[in-house]
């Protein structure tokens, strides 16, 4: 008989109340992208709202988080700049490390390790303080998002499916970016718009 | 590391107790600079008659920093283990000890820090035992793993495991035999005596638990956590809330904002500081469950 109430509870549990789960944080799929202004390394304002029409691509970056290191040494995140600009995709990289924490970068030495690591974006933002990374739930590098020429948003996520820091890693991978970008670019909705993202801890 | 929640706060003190029994200063390896040092400790002095015996892969974990679970959680990186063929001896899968959460700047992370066994089951190749083997052999394997603190670091190691030609392991000690006895406790019990279903419900999974033997005891319902065996989906820095209504234990943790299509099932630790049985000495049990839509 116990037993037999405990199911008949466990059936029904969906009318006992519990406290609502805290709302979540950050931008929705299918919503409008929080807009921003921030200064590039040169010192240019960009505001995501002046890219309507163009689809954008918001890459978190931490030079020194060996997740970020795996995509770099590969040069798989250059040869996405390269081939989605050319298709005029934006494609903005988005530096949120607090000055003295790991990847936070002076405009100057931005500009240097951008043309030493040879990476191709359309800007690299500077955002010490944190408030794009926050407004964008970024808790990852790379975590990345796609916004479409609307301004919603289309994707967010992880840049591929296999969370490692692994150079070997790379090619074999399943790259949702790619996967999003070319689907998107030929008048196709996004298959997967969410992922679990994989990297170190954006360092706010 | 900054402990931003108090319930986080609490749990993490009591989710220490196992791993804070015998605290040990570690230095990082002068050879290498790794912040984590490994080793294999073997269950039993000789191996022969045994059709299985119990690896361990001690990990000492530099002061500060940590290692991750099967899951990581928001981020960082499971431990991995490569074996090498070994003709006698067959590893296989990791079995985790239950872990710890570690808060940072709103995210959630379960792993390990001070030191911790991961255990391993080897088989013995008793179709193989006939040819005995002239010389002393090695077990050896390839470890990767990442130790974080405010930074990341990838560390590798190779960690090999003498055997002796009486098929005896050198490195036994009866010190190391009582660790891993103690790790195995840690091991989350896989019990048909509990068990689950879930269904979301308003952004949220609700996992209702019922026990299934008179054995069972109720367990503080504030003091249980559920740690997902697998990433993506739940919200790991958002607090559980949890009740009971009769003989079943609600847990209501929110649905990961990542997750696209929801599974059919779910599976993970349950830890109860109180323990699950009248024994109190089960604190984690692994259960997976139908998740209804």
């Amino acid at each position: 008989m116990k037993q037999i109430s405990t199911l008949l509870l466990v059936l029904c549990f969906g009318i006992l109340s519990f406290a609502h789960a805290e709302s979540p944080k950050g931008p929705e799929i299918g919503k409008k992208a929080p807009d921003f202004k921030l200064p590039d390394a040169h010192g240019k304002e960009h505001m995501l709202s002046n890219f309507e029409g163009r689809y954008v691509v918001l890459e978190w970056l931490n030079h020194d988080c060996p997740f970020v290191v795996k995509h770099y040494a590969s040069g798989n995140m250059q040869m996405l700049q390269e081939r989605y600009r050319d298709k005029g995709v934006v494609w903005l990289s988005i530096i949120s490390s607090a000055p003295g924490k790991q990847g936070y970068l002076e405009p100057e030495q931005a500009i240097k390790v951008t043309k030493e690591k040879k990476a191709k974006p359309t800007a690299v933002l500077l955002d010490p303080e944190g408030k794009v990374g926050r407004a964008y739930d970024a808790r990852v590098t790379p975590h990345m998002y796609i916004i479409d020429p609307e301004g919603m948003l289309v994707y967010m996520g992880a840049i591929d499916d296999i969370r490692s820091t692994s150079v070997d890693d790379v090619e074999g991978a399943r790259n949702y970016v790619s996967e999003a970008l070319d689907l998107l670019l030929a008048g196709e909705k996004v298959k997967k718009a969410a992922t679990q993202p994989y990297g170190c801890t954006v360092k706010y | 590391m900054k402990i931003s929640a108090t319930p986080h706060l609490v749990l993490l003190l009591l989710l220490n107790t196992h791993l804070f029994q015998s605290p040990v200063q570690v230095q990082a390896n002068d050879e290498t600079g790794n912040r984590v040092v490994v080793s294999l400790t073997p269950e039993t002095e000789r191996f022969g008659n045994q059709k299985m015996f119990w690896l361990g892969l001690h990990m000492e974990i530099l002061e500060g920093w940590h290692v991750y679970w099967r899951n990581p959680g928001d981020s960082g990186l499971p431990t991995t283990i490569h074996w090498h063929d070994h003709p006698l001896l067959e590893p296989g899968v990791i079995h985790w000890p239950y872990p710890k959460i570690f808060d940072e700047e709103g995210i959630s992370t379960y792993g390990y820090s001070g030191e911790v066994d991961l255990l391993i089951p080897v088989r013995v190749k008793h179709e193989k035992l006939d040819k005995k083997p002239d010389k002393t052999e090695l077990l050896k394997a390839e470890v990767r793993w990442l130790v974080c603190k405010d930074i990341c670091i990838p560390e590798s190691a190779v960690v090999s495991l003498e055997i002796g030609p009486d098929r005896s392991f050198p490195a036994y000690s009866p010190e190391g035999k009582q660790r891993l006895d103690h790790a195995k406790a840690t091991i989350p019990e896989q019990t048909p005596y509990w068990q689950a279903r879930a269904r979301i419900d308003n952004d949220a999974f609700v996992i209702a638990l019922f026990a299934l033997s008179e054995d069972a005891i109720r367990p503080d319902a504030d003091h249980v956590y559920f740690f997902p065996n697998d990433p993506g989906r739940i919200e790991h820095s958002l607090p559980q809330t949890n009740g009971w209504e009769g003989d079943t234990l609600f847990v209501r943790t929110p649905v990961s904002r990542y997750l696209s299509t929801p599974p059919d099932q779910l599976s993970g630790v349950f830890y109860s500081p109180q323990g699950w049985f009248s024994n109190q000495e089960t604190r984690a049990i692994e259960l997976t469950f139908p998740l209804n839509p």
